[in-house]
């Protein structure tokens, strides 16, 4: 950083642990929030941004005259993996007209999860192909409702028309090891893509 | 981001939002949780931060940098097992 003092850059470096980052995306109401939630170490945090409607035709405010700014609500949770590493968790804005955000999010992170509602498969459709379109590596995460999962995962694998080797996994996103799973098989995924040369057995 | 210590004596009179971002940052957080435990949004704190790191009242460390053509096989693996004893 410019214009600060070395010394304390570098010391305070020896101290601060490295960061790293995974996003948890989905359509509306998948599930997102509550994922964050179960994992996370730290009471899941939310950030609200303001955003001014861009978009909005000047000439023609009738009927939304007072809507001229809207929220965007981010989920945030925290994982200390040990004293010198610690995975951020962020819950990407759930309504497609708030995507721009992605794009700064998914800079630096290390992949993401996909969740999905067997009941509304379509609505993360679109998050699929933010990620395969920019290479970034996912999983599926089929959150089941109540804890339910109606198709096995190969029905769903079909129903996503998902690309080889993108894992679907079945889950429950209000169970803390069921999410941690889940992660657990984006780092595998990772770890697996990184090594491709490994020897089978 | 984390708060230097102690404080620069040059420094001047901080506003209350500032005290409370030194608050919070005593040991190192993220930009986002500080957002959400201020209540404010993550552009508003950006800039008070910026102020902050202007007086040198506090550091800021870059996460890990993730690169898609070489990845880190060791910290996929720290990160592996850190989950792994959850």
């Amino acid at each position: 950083m410019a214009g600060s003092d070395t010394t304390a850059q570098e010391s305070a470096d020896r101290s601060a642990p490295d960061t790293v980052k995974i996003l948890i995306a989905g359509g509306f109401g998948v599930g997102k929030t509550t994922m964050v939630g179960s994992v996370s170490e730290i009471a899941p945090l939310r950030t609200e941004e303001p955003l001014t409607l861009a978009g909005l035709d000047v000439d023609d405010l009738d009927g939304v005259e007072e809507k001229r700014a809207t929220t965007v609500a981010m989920d945030f949770g925290r994982i200390s993996v040990s004293d010198d590493l610690v995975l951020y968790l962020f819950g990407t804005p759930g309504q497609q007209r708030f995507w721009f955000m992605w794009n700064d999010l998914a800079l630096g992170a290390l992949g993401a999860v996909v969740l999905v509602d067997v009941r509304r498969p379509r609505t993360s459709f679109a998050a699929i192909d933010f990620f395969e379109r920019r290479n970034i590596p996912f999983v599926i995460a089929v959150n089941g409702f109540y804890g339910e999962h109606p198709y096995p995962a190969e029905d769903i694998r079909e129903a996503l028309t998902l690309p080889e080797g993108v894992p679907v996994l079945l889950c429950d996103a209000r169970e803390r090891e069921s999410s941690r799973d889940v992660l657990i098989a984006l780092i595998d995924r990772l770890i697996a893509q990184a090594a491709p040369a490994a020897p089978a057995g | 981001m984390t708060a230097v210590d102690p404080q620069p004596e040059t420094a001047g009179r901080p506003q209350p939002e500032h005290l409370r971002i030194l608050r919070l940052c005593a040991g190192p957080v993220a930009v986002a949780e500080l957002a959400a435990r201020l209540d404010l949004p993550v552009s508003v704190v950006v800039i008070m931060l910026c102020d902050l790191l202007e007086a040198g009242r506090i550091t800021a460390h870059p996460p890990h940098p993730v690169t898609r053509t070489t990845p880190d096989l060791d910290l996929l693996q720290k990160v592996r097992e850190g989950l792994g004893r959850l």
